[in-house]
C-alpha cells in the first residue's frame, strides 16, 4: 500500500495557530513579566533595568511575608473543598430521584459571577447587621468581626471560595463516581465489605485520579485567590490578606509594575512548586494504595 | 459638558475632543491601564487626592507655558495651591465642593437632640457620640479613619501639624506628640467602645453615604451634591435631613475638595489639551456648571455672581434642600480651606498612615507605638522626596467657624 507523502512543515503549519496564540499570550507575557522584574516601571515611566533589586526589596518586606503565610493558611479550604464536594457527589449518587433538581441548585454558585456572590455574602457577614451574627446573638454569643478582623477576615473569604468552588468540583467527582463499576461494588458487598469498607478500598481508589486532580487545581486557585478578598473583606489591612491582593495592591495603587511583576514571579514559583509536590505526593500515594 | 466642548471646538478649528465619563471608582486601573498602553487621554478629571498620586507617577505635564493667560488672577488662590507642586502648576482647578454636613433630623431626635445641639466641629460631635449610640443604637456620626482615612486631613484642620522642619529647613515627621496622639485617641476609643460602625476602618466614603441612606447614621460630612442623591434613593430620609455647614477642626475652616484638570505627559498636543482644560475651568463655563449642578466654581469671577450671593433668597423651582446647600457652600467657602498638602509623596504618606491606623482600629495595637512607627515611615518617604519644604503645608489661620445658614 503506497504511503501518502506530505509537506514536511505541513505538520507545523497545523500547529502554527496554537502556537501563536500561546506564544503571544501565555510565553511572550510571561517573558516580559520576568523582564519588567528585572525593571523600575511605572505606567508613565517607561522600564529601567535594576538587575534584582525588586526581588531583594520583595523579599526583605515584612507584609510580603505576612501575606505569604496568609496564602499558605487560605489553602486550609482546599481539604474542606475535596471533602464538602465528595460529600455532595455521594449524595448526588444516592439521591436517584431528586439528582437533576439537586445537582442544578449546588452547581448555582459556580455560575453565579464572584462579585455578585462575594457582595451577598458581604452582606450576610455584614458586622452591624449580617445574618450570622444575628443568628450568633440570638443564640447568646457576642458578634464575630467576620469582615474587619484577621483571621476571622480569611474565615469570610474561605467560606465565599468554598461556596464558589464546590459546585464544580462536585461534578467531576459526580463524573468519577459514575466511571467505578458497579460490578466491582457489588463484589466486595457481597464478600461481606460494609459500605466504609467498599468506599475506602474500591471507590476511593478508583477515583483517586480526579482527587488528586481537584486538590491540586483548588490549592492553586486557593493561591491565586482574589475576588473574595476584593469584595468581601478589602479594605482591611494588607497584612491580612494574600499575596495577589497584595501584588494588585503594589501594581495598581502603588503604580510599581517592576516591583509587582518581581512578586508575580515569586507567585508563579511557589505555585509551581507547590504544584510539583502535590502531583509527586499524590502519585506516591496512589502507587502505595495499589500495593 | 457638549455645549462647551462645542464652543471649544469652533474656536479651535481642527480639534475633535473625545470626552470620555468614566465612574468615580474606577478612575485609577482605568487611567494606569490606559497609561501602560501608552494611550493615556490627553486631559484627565481628578480629584485633588489622586492628582498628588498621579503626579508623583510622572503622569502630568508642567502647564504654565501652554496656558493662554495667568492663572493667578483667574483662580482663587486656595484651589490653584492644590494643583501646585514644589512651584509648578501642574494643573488647573476646576470645581469645588466644600464639605457640608446632612442631618438626619428625625434620628436625631430619637438620640434626644435638635439640629443647633448637633456639634460643628469634630471634637464637639465625638463627646456627643456614645451617649447618642447607647440610646438610639445608631451612630451619631463616622469618617474614613482606616481605608481612604480623613484623620491626616482632620489633623491639619485641627491646626495639629504632623510635620516640623530640620536644621535645613527641609519636612520631618513630628506625629508622635501627646497632642496628635490625644486628638487621634478620641476616635480610636470610640471605635473600640462601638460608638463608630465597623466601617470606619476598613470603608472609604461610601460607608458614610450607605449608612445614612440606610437611616443608620445621623450626621455625615460630605459634598452638598450628595443632597440630590438621596433625594432619588431615599426620599423618606431625604424629607428629614437638613443641611448645615460643614464639620471643622480647631481652625473653624471647612475642608474644601477640588476637582482638577490635569494634562498628561502622555499627550500628543499638549497646547490644545491645555487650552481645552483652561476653556472648561474658565469664569464662564464653571458658572454654568455650579447651577446646574451643586458645586462652587473656582474661579473669583464665577464666585461674584449674583447667583451664589442670593441662592437662599431665590424662590424658583430648585429644590429648597438644594438651595440650602448652595447656600451653605457660598457661606462657608471664603473660609474654606484645601487641608491637602501639596507635596508629592502625601498620598505615600497617607497610605503608610492609613496601613497603620487600620491595624490600632482592628488589632488593637497601641496607638503611641504605631504613631512612632508612621513617623519613621513617613521621615524615610520624606527624605527620598524632592526637598518638600513646610510652605507645602496648610497652617491658615484660625477663624470663627460658619455654624448656621438661614433656616430649612
Amino acid at each position: 500500500m503506497a504511503r501518502r507523502s506530505h509537506h514536511p512543515l505541513a505538520p507545523y503549519a497545523f500547529l502554527l495557530p496554537a502556537m501563536l496564540v500561546l506564544g503571544v499570550f501565555f510565553v511572550g507575557s510571561t517573558a516580559a513579566v520576568g523582564w519588567f522584574s528585572l525593571t523600575r516601571y511605572t505606567a508613565f515611566e517607561g522600564p529601567q533595568f535594576v538587575g534584582v533589586h525588586n526581588y531583594e526589596r520583595v523579599l526583605t518586606m515584612e507584609r510580603f511575608w505576612r501575606c505569604v503565610l496568609n496564602s499558605f493558611t487560605y489553602l486550609a479550604v482546599t481539604p474542606a473543598i475535596v471533602v464538602l464536594s465528595l460529600l455532595a457527589a455521594m449524595t448526588l449518587e444516592a439521591c436517584v430521584r431528586a439528582r437533576r433538581w439537586l445537582s442544578l441548585l449546588l452547581f448555582l454558585p459556580v455560575v453565579t459571577p464572584t462579585i455578585v456572590g462575594a457582595f451577598a455574602w458581604r452582606l450576610i457577614l455584614s458586622e452591624d447587621s449580617g445574618v450570622f451574627n444575628a443568628a450568633l446573638a440570638w443564640a447568646g454569643f457576642g458578634p464575630v468581626p467576620w469582615l474587619t478582623q484577621h483571621p476571622w477576615t480569611l474565615v469570610s473569604a474561605m467560606l465565599v471560595t468554598l461556596w464558589k468552588g464546590f459546585g464544580f468540583y462536585m461534578m467531576v467527582f459526580s463524573a468519577a463516581l459514575l466511571a467505578v463499576p458497579a460490578e466491582l461494588k457489588e463484589a466486595a458487598a457481597i464478600d461481606g465489605a460494609t459500605r466504609a469498607s467498599v468506599f475506602r478500598h474500591v471507590t476511593l481508589p478508583a477515583i483517586w485520579p480526579s482527587v488528586a486532580l481537584v486538590f491540586v487545581v483548588s490549592s492553586i486557585s486557593a493561591l491565586k485567590v482574589f475576588e473574595e478578598l476584593y469584595v468581601t473583606v478589602g479594605g482591611t489591612p494588607i497584612e491580612s490578606q494574600t499575596i495577589v491582593p497584595l501584588l494588585y495592591r503594589v501594581a495598581f495603587e502603588e503604580g510599581q509594575y517592576g516591583l509587582a511583576s518581581a512578586i508575580g514571579v515569586l507567585l508563579f514559583l511557589v505555585i509551581l512548586a507547590f504544584s510539583l509536590i502535590n502531583s509527586r505526593v499524590s502519585t506516591a500515594l496512589r502507587k502505595g494504595g495499589r500495593h | 459638558m457638549r455645549d462647551r466642548i462645542k464652543e471649544f471646538e469652533e474656536d479651535h478649528p481642527g480639534v475633535v475632543v473625545e470626552w470620555v465619563d468614566v465612574p468615580f471608582v474606577a478612575l485609577e486601573r482605568k487611567l494606569i491601564a490606559a497609561a501602560a498602553a501608552g494611550r493615556a487621554p490627553d486631559v484627565v478629571n481628578m480629584s485633588d487626592v489622586n492628582f498628588a498620586r498621579f503626579a508623583a507617577l510622572g503622569a502630568f505635564r508642567e502647564l504654565r507655558d501652554d496656558l493662554p493667560g495667568d492663572p493667578r488672577t483667574r483662580y482663587i488662590p486656595g484651589a490653584l495651591e492644590i494643583c501646585e507642586l514644589s512651584g509648578v502648576i501642574k494643573a488647573l482647578p476646576w470645581y469645588l465642593t466644600p464639605q457640608a454636613r446632612l442631618v438626619n433630623t428625625a434620628l436625631i431626635a430619637q438620640g434626644g437632640l435638635g439640629v443647633q445641639d448637633v456639634a460643628v466641629d469634630w471634637r464637639g460631635l465625638a463627646s456627643q457620640a456614645t451617649a447618642f449610640h447607647e440610646k438610639t443604637g445608631a451612630y451619631l456620626f463616622s469618617q474614613a479613619l482606616g481605608e481612604e482615612s480623613q484623620l491626616p486631613i482632620m489633623l491639619l484642620g485641627e491646626g495639629l501639624v504632623p510635620f516640623e522642619e530640620d536644621e535645613r529647613g527641609r519636612l520631618r515627621a513630628n506625629l508622635a506628640t501627646p497632642q496628635i496622639e490625644e486628638y487621634l485617641g478620641l476616635f480610636v476609643d470610640l471605635y473600640r467602645r462601638g460608638a463608630l460602625p465597623r466601617d470606619a476602618a476598613t470603608r472609604g466614603h461610601a460607608h458614610l453615604t450607605d449608612l445614612y441612606q440606610e437611616g443608620r447614621l445621623a450626621v455625615i460630612n460630605t459634598g452638598p451634591n450628595f443632597v440630590g442623591r438621596i433625594q432619588q434613593t431615599a426620599p423618606e430620609i431625604y424629607g428629614a435631613t437638613d443641611v448645615l455647614p460643614g464639620m471643622v477642626g480647631g481652625l473653624g475652616r471647612v475642608h474644601l475638595p477640588v476637582m482638577v484638570l490635569a494634562v498628561t505627559t502622555q499627550s500628543r498636543h499638549p497646547r490644545e489639551a491645555a487650552a481645552l482644560a483652561w476653556h472648561l475651568t474658565g469664569p464662564e463655563a464653571q458658572l454654568s456648571l455650579a447651577k446646574l449642578v451643586t458645586v462652587m466654581p473656582s474661579t473669583s469671577e464665577s464666585l461674584s455672581d449674583a447667583f451664589f450671593a442670593e441662592a437662599l433668597a431665590r424662590a424658583d423651582a430648585e429644590d429648597p434642600k438644594v438651595r440650602m446647600a448652595r447656600a451653605v457652600s457660598a457661606a462657608t467657602l471664603p473660609t474654606a480651606t484645601g487641608f491637602t498638602a501639596r507635596i508629592e509623596c502625601w498620598p505615600d504618606l497617607r497610605r503608610t498612615f492609613e496601613d497603620h491606623f487600620k491595624r490600632v482600629l482592628l488589632d488593637g495595637r497601641d496607638l503611641r507605638f504605631s504613631l512612632q512607627q508612621i513617623e519613621a515611615e513617613w521621615n524615610r518617604i520624606l527624605s527620598a522626596a524632592d526637598a518638600p519644604r513646610m510652605d507645602a503645608i496648610p497652617r491658615p489661620k484660625r477663624v470663627e467657624p460658619v455654624r448656621n445658614v438661614g433656616s430649612r
